[in-house]
């Protein structure tokens, strides 16, 4: 049996489902906003209706052949043989300190799953985002059958967004009939708009909150980054900025320009891939229904390497 | 290869190589420090940050006793106090097998005529966790353990050390070692050679690759140990919370989200150096979090992460002489390395500056796990 399982109801994801079904090809397609799940289910007409199934859900964790889904009715471990991550974009902010608050300034490609999931990410020195390498004249990433399309590849507008679906969904009705890859030819990302723009004076003082989440000082990230933290991952180990409920989706830009500002190293360099478990934040309640018996201690691993 | 000679090489800048670092370099002592990645990398930044006297092996209380000292006067030793904080330790009982269990600690350790850990009973246990879910009978108590950010305090004895002239090479992975006649020499994967006249092993949970270069054979596991963090939570608990009859480490920062260990582990491999969460058994981890402080089921899972530790079949590290001349181990820590590092580090400069050391370090030789057959020996108390 296979399992196309499709993360996201957004523009890429519909048109990824939706020309699997035009070939044949049944998928589940998952989205944590009952409104989009919506409008694409009143959209789905005669075997569309057949072939895409719509579940409502936060995918917080994705591993080799399997996926946790979260929703009002609790925690589920789902299997997928075919994984499209259209997750989207998160809205890139920046630190208005004249009037203390945040003010956005692009939309940044969602890679936790595909961090999560091993897909090798590499600085796109045009859209100034992390995105997944692509298997030449694919939206394969690094880890097979898992693919990407629209804006959580790069920034990109609807119709582009449409047209990776579409390119996706050929190339994974041809996997699944045995065919030969089909090539794509709209690959060039270095083609893409930036994802943001930084605002002039953009580098927030001392006392502007720059973790909500964890509420971190601006200073106390820079006095972190002083001591030696001075990447996003040691940053969050020291202070905990850029590590709280958001995962980073509303701090992370700001930290990194702040990482670049303290050392002078570019982001290229500062942007690393958010690999840490969960992707998006989980109740503990749910969470902890998942394993209700104590698991059997496990036999200590040993090491048998050397130097 | 550098001109001035290099009296010790440590390998390994996690907390305790850091720690020995800096502690030799106070004594006057020229070191280098060899760290594959980043200082801190695994589980000197990932670790829970207990800094515990309570429920120690005995042969580990001295140390850690020791150990207490310079945590108190961290500040003054190192310019940062690591984000030390004293809020007590408590085990807390889920049920009589648990109590009993407490009470047995409890009278061994007034045996041996220590007396940091005070039985508690349900009234007071309820008095200090007013929190705490009403099946829990009973504790067991350690008023001046706390806990600490341990990749800040790491970087603090990274940068001390500095300031006293060690040098700290990040991204120096070692491939060999090799023994000259009166020194030490050691080769990085960039293919750089150091000299020194004596050697530190401080390598986590790779130290038995290092220990096995010198001819010492031991018995190290490792363990990716999973920790997790909460959202935030008001207030509603002090002491860092330990578990007796299941694992179990759980304390409330102080932006308020709560921080759940007590080791669980993931999944990892030390060649690729990497880890990650199993699902199922941080769910049970979390699972024993919320029955003991059922607030928790509020919150939402943050953050859960790996640190992959050396640890030894009898849960002790080994601290001491290598059997060949001029080298020295500390490693596989077992997941409570933290508290100890600045005794640890201090009691090697000493070793390695004077020969001997006045904490009783015995039972952590390297050889303790070979009987006079060849079998596995238990350590001495």
């Amino acid at each position: 049996m296979t399992a196309v399982v499709i993360v996201g109801a957004g523009a890429a994801g519909q048109a990824t489902a939706r020309a699997l079904a035009e070939a044949g090809v049944a998928s589940t397609v998952l989205d944590r906003s009952p409104e989009r799940l919506e409008t694409l289910r009143t959209e789905l007409a005669g075997e569309e209706r057949r072939l895409i199934a719509c579940r409502l859900g936060a995918v917080f964790h994705a591993e080799a052949a399997w996926f946790w889904l979260w929703n009002d009715e609790g925690v589920e471990h789902l299997a997928w043989t075919q994984l499209v991550l259209a997750t989207g974009a998160s809205d890139a902010v920046a630190p208005d300190p004249g009037a203390g608050t945040w003010m956005q300034v692009g939309s940044v490609p969602d890679n936790r799953l595909a961090a999560a999931l091993g897909c090798v990410l590499t600085f796109n020195p045009s859209s100034l985002w992390l995105a997944p390498a692509l298997e030449e004249g694919s939206f394969e990433t690094s880890v097979a059958n898992v693919w990407v399309a629209g804006s959580a590849r790069r920034p990109c507008d609807e119709s582009l967004a449409v047209s990776d679906g579409k390119a996706c969904a050929a190339a994974i009705a041809a996997r699944l009939g045995g065919k030969p890859p089909v090539r794509v030819s709209r690959l060039d990302v270095a083609r893409s708009e930036p994802a943001w723009i930084w605002p002039d004076g953009g580098a927030p003082p001392d006392d502007f909150v720059i973790c909500p989440c964890n509420a971190v000082s601006a200073g106390e990230a820079r006095q972190a980054v002083r001591a030696g933290a001075d990447t996003l991952h040691h940053l969050g180990q020291f202070s905990g900025a850029g590590v709280g409920g958001c995962r980073g989706r509303q701090c992370q830009l700001a930290l990194a320009k702040m990482i670049s500002e303290e050392t002078g190293r570019g982001l290229a360099e500062i942007l690393t891939p958010p690999a840490e478990f969960p992707a998006i934040a989980v109740p503990l309640r749910d969470f902890a229904a998942i394993t209700p018996q104590r698991p059997t201690a496990l036999p200590l691993l040993r090491d048998e390497g050397r130097l | 290869m550098s001109n001035a000679p290099t009296d010790v090489i440590v390998i390994g800048g996690g907390i305790h190589g850091c720690a020995a670092a800096f502690f030799l370099a106070q004594r006057g002592l020229k070191v280098l420090v060899l760290e594959r990645d980043r200082v801190a990398q695994h589980a000197s930044s990932r670790s829970a940050g207990g800094v515990r006297q309570l429920g120690r092996d005995l042969a580990e209380v001295p140390l850690a006793a020791a150990a207490m000292q310079l945590w108190h006067d961290l500040e003054a030793i190192i310019g940062d106090d690591g984000g030390f904080r004293v809020s007590g330790q408590v085990r807390v009982a889920e049920n009589d097998a648990d109590m009993e269990a407490l009470g047995a600690r409890a009278a061994a350790m007034r045996e041996h005529g220590y007396d940091q850990e005070e039985l508690l009973d349900r009234a007071a246990l309820r008095k200090l966790l007013p929190a705490l879910a009403p099946h829990c009978s009973g504790g067991l108590v350690s008023r001046r353990d706390g806990f600490a950010n341990p990749y800040r305090t790491t970087l603090a004895f990274a940068r001390a050390a500095r300031a006293l002239g060690a040098v700290i090479l990040e991204g120096a992975g070692v491939s060999g070692i090799s023994r000259g006649v009166d020194f030490w020499e050691v080769q990085t994967t960039s293919g750089k050679r150091f000299r020194a006249s004596r050697l530190l092993n401080a390598a986590g949970a790779w130290g038995s690759r290092v220990a096995a270069a010198l001819g010492d054979a031991a018995p190290l596991g490792y363990a990716p140990f999973m920790m997790t963090m909460t959202s935030p939570l008001p207030p509603f608990v002090g002491p860092v919370v330990i578990g007796t009859g299941r694992p179990l480490s759980f304390k409330q920062l102080d932006n308020g989200a709560a921080m759940i260990g007590g080791g669980y582990v993931g999944e990892g491999t030390l060649d690729g150096a990497e880890a990650r969460v199993n699902v199922e058994r941080l769910s049970y981890n979390v699972r024993t979090a919320i029955e003991l402080f059922p607030i928790l089921a509020e919150a939402s899972v943050v953050r859960s992460w790996c640190g992959l530790e050396g640890v030894f079949p009898d849960h002790i590290p080994v601290i001491g002489p290598s059997s060949a001349a001029n080298a020295y181990h500390a490693f596989g820590f077992c997941g409570h390395g933290f508290q100890l590092a600045p005794a640890v580090g201090s009691l090697i400069a000493e070793l390695i500056a004077t020969g001997a050391s006045n904490l009783p370090i015995a039972p952590f030789r390297i050889d303790r796990f070979h009987g006079p057959n060849g079998a596995h020996a238990p350590a001495a108390g």
